[in-house]
């Protein structure tokens, strides 16, 4: 069960974005030229993403996988996996950086 | 006369070890060294019986008349060669007797020293391989199964934090802790017990090579490389057994 409640709040109320949760695990966010990322956060007993977690990202839909750097890591293999499969890995800061940049504002 | 010159050779041999405070004969001979040592006195005597039959054989002869006559006048014991078979015949088993002893003195210091080898060997065994490889396993097990990742808390700030302190612990203490088990593994190898092999920590060792690599570059390859969970309880089992072959060497020394 993925724990983005912490990551939604960041995106919606201090990033000011237009977010929303299509899935549970996902969240949602629309960049100005209309392209939607569903972002997936892994959850506490994911500490490190793996192959498989970007496979199960891929298989529901999400395009972005954003962890906190705190106490998860990306491994080699899984960030390539995703380069390869359209996905992007980022930790959260990155992805604050990028939605600012990028999505559409409230 | 044969045991005048043994003994007077056997004081002269101690006359001079005390003179002279040679370490040489101060030392207690070994067994090949007396009997090398008897082997000479044997020579002299033999030297010396010739030297009696070559040089008195004929007045012997030529008494021989007399000695029949003096049979009849003596114990059988006080005539002929009877006190020269005698005289050898002590020689002989008094020298015996004391070989005899010297060999066993020699056997039991032999095997004193075997066994203070041993007790030397297995005390080394422990103190320098099975102890710290015991302590140093069990500290990071422990430490990873408190502090490792897959005890973080759900809670996002506790998780945080315990995220931290683990960084720092392995960085601090298993990563240390690490390089002195390889240590231990490559430099004292030969001090695993009879029925140990290096094979058995072959998995561990490699574990502790890739987590090394696998902290400073985050990779899956490492799962193939996981602790080996059965090695405390080897380790522990091994060094157990150790204990117990110590303990009965000195329990029966």
């Amino acid at each position: 069960m993925a724990d983005n409640s912490w990551l939604y709040r960041e995106l919606s109320k201090n990033s000011n974005l237009r977010v929303s949760r299509s899935l549970e695990e996902l969240i949602s966010v629309r960049t100005w030229w209309e392209e939607v990322h569903n972002i997936y956060c892994p959850d506490h007993s994911e500490y490190m993403v793996t192959v498989d977690t970007v496979q199960k990202v891929i298989e529901i839909g999400g395009s972005i996988i954003s962890y906190p750097s705190s106490w998860c890591s990306c491994s080699m293999e899984a960030r390539r996996y995703a380069v390869e499969n359209g996905v992007i890995v980022m930790p959260h800061g990155e992805t604050f950086e990028f939605m600012k940049k990028w999505a559409v504002r409230r | 006369m044969m045991t005048l010159v043994i003994n007077v050779s056997y004081k002269l041999r101690i006359a001079f070890s005390t003179v002279t405070k040679s370490k040489r004969f101060t030392t207690p001979y070994s067994a090949y060294g007396l009997l090398l040592h008897r082997t000479i006195e044997y020579f002299v005597v033999i030297m010396i019986l010739l030297y009696y039959f070559s040089a008195f054989g004929q007045q012997l002869l030529r008494f021989e008349f007399h000695l029949a006559q003096s049979q009849t006048q003596n114990p059988w014991y006080q005539n002929g060669y009877w006190p020269l078979v005698g005289a050898i015949a002590i020689l002989v088993v008094t020298n015996s007797v004391s070989l005899y002893e010297v060999i066993l003195s020699s056997r039991r210091n032999y095997r004193n020293d075997v066994k203070l080898k041993n007790i030397d060997l297995l005390s080394e065994k422990l103190n320098s391989f099975y102890n710290p490889l015991y302590s140093l396993l069990s500290a990071n097990q422990s430490l990873f199964m408190v502090f490792g990742p897959r005890s973080f808390p759900e809670d996002r700030i506790r998780r945080e934090a315990a995220a931290k302190i683990w960084a720092e612990i392995r960085g601090n203490v298993i990563l240390p802790n690490n390089d002195r088990i390889l240590g231990i593994l490559e430099d004292q190898s030969h001090l695993l017990h009879d029925r140990d092999e290096i094979r058995n920590y072959v998995e561990l060792i490699n574990h502790l090579h890739s987590y090394k690599i696998f902290c400073e570059i985050t990779t899956e390859i490492h799962n193939s490389f996981k602790f080996p969970e059965y090695i405390v309880a080897h380790v522990e089992a091994a060094r157990s057994e150790v204990l117990n072959s110590l303990n009965s060497i000195r329990k029966f020394s």
